[in-house]
């Protein structure tokens, strides 16, 4: 293998390679099989970052498919927009509403609206919540849940 | 079987431009996939190579119909749009407003219509600019490139200002010498032989706003004529054309235009014909917008003539512009005599 | 050491003015020195009780098959895998590997290709996208053994969707459902007078296990209301209105994490649980209106 690589190749592997123990001497030719696998290793792991002969075709497309694509694209980009919009609308609508309930609740009574905004700095988000996943779990609800009884002090 | 269900298959109030003509390009570019191949490939082994990508099948038809019920909802706001219109009053700043923005909103109407879009990339040659998603295409276009240049050069070859002292470009303006049977644009600021330049040139306005009846001037001076008693040099004006009626569709000044109404051409057409030795002569062409209000009694001399004395004087506005060269060859001595001139001076780089 | 902070607090509070002094000692005082006033009456705290999806949102179908056209198009610009870098030749991974590949037809002079001519590349047609097999995955799937099973997924329609079991927790695996109950003839969601001086949610969480049971397990997302119904007799008034005297509904969001609802309170003729567009079908215009947006559209 190494016989068929080329001196100037080896000689910009020796470059590249300057950091490692690495170095190439000049000698006679070898037999083929009889190739250092270190510098073969070198050779492969630069080729895959290489694009050469691993890249596509470009992708040609014909005036009607290139319209086609246009229009595909443009939808997209409104549908994601009119979503995002809609999404905004309703968050908005949402604090409006808390808002609202809130200064409501501190014009009715003082003392539940203090209660409602006290900080809870030991709250956690359930672990029990699962996450969605694409397909459902085995047991798909958690049915028979009883409370711990808590240990009076 | 085509996807075109809704506004975008109806006729009957959309011009029928804003569809391709071609059945088969029809098929093409309203149905799912390609039935009888790609149409714009001429050959047929390319026909029978090409394969769509793959999914497009599949999306197209849900992106169209979403466009689709897009410009339906426009279409809906211009025949509120237009109700409006017909209740404002003639005239009015209302109702010139309202129109701008039924403009906006027809061409917002059909922009992703994938018939106006192939028409708009891949057949430019036939655009029906009556129609306002044609203009703004053209508009798109001109200023991409077109609207660039020109100021480039008018700025680099100081066409601005020793002419005239700005300009904000409204129009395109092209203009096309009738030296061979090619037609081709003249490109701002380029050297012209004096041959070409020996008849008038045919000028080329394209509004991009819409215009039913305007008038236009047009005129070409030339800022580089040696001025040898005062040290300077003084202003030609090499040909002035005034009232020339142009809309969208009618945007060309040619030999036919001027021979309607001889009162059109203010003065009539001297070509350049540069000294020999003399600096490269710039032929500024203005183009000014005259609102519908004809010039009346206007009066221009050829030599000294002083642009922008005549600009205040008839309350003009310029739109566009254009600029080409000239230098003296061996056709301009052909020229003079063409046009009955006498003959030419040659300058030497000391003065005797 | 709590009350010792709270007695430093108001004291050191005692020269401020007096308006703040009054919030603030109200908010460190005890529940039982607060006298069950008059200013309770009318007051209900309401609970909308989502139990969140369990599954990925289901895609629109414009999004399915725009999601397709741009993998396909990814795949047809992807660099060609590089198979000499991940097997090494003459291996037996190799062998299975170059076995289980269906590679393009190669070029050959005197033949015509009515697609075109066939460009390869490390085995790979440049004008198309590469198909990579894996070949353990081949092999494997017709033996018996437990592990290398091919996997089979559960379906994300359960037996509570076919069945149209609107009181199952298992049903619309994709969406969120809100807890619905029917009192007096009306549905509405469970809502519960306030009798004593407690915060809005505890007597939300505590007045859903009357009416349901107490094996529920629940979270309750935030004290604070997050919208507000007020009634005149009865009768929902609109959002803007200006009357005093009224009674008020305040919402509190809580999800359920385990456990059943059953009823376990006469007052309850039904239950569902219900999507939004379910709830917009179920409930009146009117309360739908006020509440619509705090539904979750996933």
């Amino acid at each position: 293998m190494l016989s068929n690589v080329r001196t100037s190749i080896i000689r910009q592997v020796d470059y590249l390679t300057s950091g490692t123990q690495l170095h190439f001497i000049r000698t006679k030719r070898k037999k083929a099989g009889s190739d250092k696998s270190e510098v073969r290793k070198l050779v492969t792991q630069l080729s895959v970052l290489s694009a050469n002969r691993k890249q596509p075709k470009l992708l040609k497309f014909s005036n009607e498919d290139y319209v086609k694509h246009q229009v595909i694209q443009k939808s997209w980009n409104l549908y994601v927009r009119d979503k995002k919009a809609e999404e905004a609308n309703i968050l908005q609508k949402q604090y409006e509403s808390i808002r609202a309930a809130n200064e409501d609740l501190q014009s009715v009574s003082k003392e539940l609206f203090s209660f409602a905004n006290t900080r809870e700095p030991s709250k956690r988000f359930p672990l029990e919540l699962r996450v969605p996943t694409e397909y459902p779990p085995n047991q798909i609800w958690h049915h028979d849940y009883t409370p711990k009884v808590e240990k009076k002090k | 079987m085509s996807l075109a269900k809704g506004v975008w298959s109806q006729f009957s109030r959309r011009s029928p431009s804003l569809g391709v003509s071609s059945k088969a390009l029809k098929t093409a570019l309203l149905s799912p996939d390609l039935p009888n191949g790609p149409v714009s490939f001429k050959k047929r082994s390319s026909k029978i190579q090409y394969q769509s990508p793959i999914g497009m099948e599949q999306v197209y038809p849900l992106a169209y119909e979403m466009m689709e019920k897009r410009s339906e909802q426009v279409y809906a706001k211009i025949d509120q749009i237009t109700e409006e219109i017909n209740s404002a009053e003639d005239g009015s700043d209302l109702k010139i407003k309202l129109l701008a923005k039924k403009d906006k909103l027809l061409a917002d109407a059909e922009k992703f219509n994938p018939e106006v879009l192939y028409k708009v990339q891949f057949a430019t040659n036939s655009l029906d600019v009556t129609q306002p998603v044609y203009r703004r295409a053209l508009k798109e276009k001109w200023e991409s490139y077109a609207k660039m240049l020109t100021m480039q050069r008018l700025e680099t070859l100081n066409v601005i200002p020793d002419t005239l002292p700005t300009l904000e470009p409204e129009v395109d303006v092209k203009i096309r010498f009738a030296h061979n049977a090619i037609e081709t644009y003249v490109e701002p600021g380029k050297i012209l032989s004096s041959n070409v330049t020996s008849k008038p040139p045919v000028i080329e306005i394209t509004e991009f706003e819409e215009v039913q009846h305007e008038l236009y001037t047009v005129l070409i001076v030339n800022p580089d004529i040696p001025d040898i008693e005062n040290d300077t040099f003084s202003t030609t004006l090499h040909w002035g054309l005034k009232d020339i009626p142009l809309s969208n569709v009618d945007n060309v000044i040619d030999p036919k235009k001027l021979l309607e109404d001889e009162t059109r051409e203010l003065i009539s057409y001297l070509p350049p014909t540069p000294e020999k030795n003399a600096p490269t002569n710039r032929l500024a062409v203005w183009v000014f917008r005259q609102n519908g209000v004809p010039l009346e009694k206007v009066e221009v001399t050829r030599e000294f003539f002083n642009i922008r004395e005549f600009v205040e004087q008839n309350n003009l506005q310029a739109v566009g512009a254009h600029v080409f060269r000239s230098t003296w060859d061996r056709n301009v001595n052909r020229v003079r005599e063409l046009y009955g001139l006498p003959k030419g001076r040659i300058f030497h780089r000391v003065r005797r | 050491m709590l009350e010792m902070g709270q007695s430093e607090i108001e004291h050191s509070i005692t020269g401020y003015s007096p308006p703040f002094v009054e919030v603030f000692t109200m908010s460190v005082r005890n529940f039982a020195s607060v006298a069950a006033g008059s200013e309770l009456a009318g007051i209900s705290s309401a609970l909308l009780l989502s139990r969140i999806p369990l599954v990925t949102p289901d895609l629109h179908p414009f999004e399915a098959a725009y999601y397709n056209y741009q993998n396909e198009l990814k795949r047809r610009l992807m660099w060609t895998f590089p198979k000499y870098y991940y097997f090494r030749k003459g291996t037996v991974a190799e062998r299975e590997f170059v076995q289980a590949q269906k590679y393009p037809l190669f070029k050959r002079p005197g033949v015509w290709f009515p697609r075109g001519v066939p460009d390869l590349k490390h085995g790979r047609d440049r004008r198309f996208k590469e198909e990579v097999t894996l070949p353990k995955q081949q092999e494997r799937a017709d033996e018996d053994d437990e592990l290398s099973k091919p996997v089979v997924f559960n379906s994300r329609v359960t037996a509570a969707d076919e069945a149209g079991d609107l009181t199952s927790l298992e049903r619309r695996l994709s969406r969120t459902l809100y807890l619905l109950i029917k009192t007096k003839g009306a549905w509405k969601f469970p809502s519960f007078p306030l009798v004593e001086p407690k915060p809005l949610h505890e007597a939300a969480e505590q007045g859903l296990r009357e009416i349901g049971s107490v094996n529920m397990n629940t979270w309750t997302v935030s004290n604070t209301p997050t919208a507000v119904l007020k009634y005149s007799n009865g009768k929902l008034l609109d959002a803007e209105t200006q009357e005093k005297e009224v009674e008020r509904e305040y919402f509190i969001k809580s999800h359920i994490i385990g456990g059943d609802f059953q009823i376990s309170s006469s007052d309850v003729e039904e239950f569902r649980w219900l999507t939004k567009e379910e709830v917009e079908q179920t409930v009146e215009p009117q309360y739908y209106g006020q509440l619509g947006h705090l539904l979750s559209t996933v």
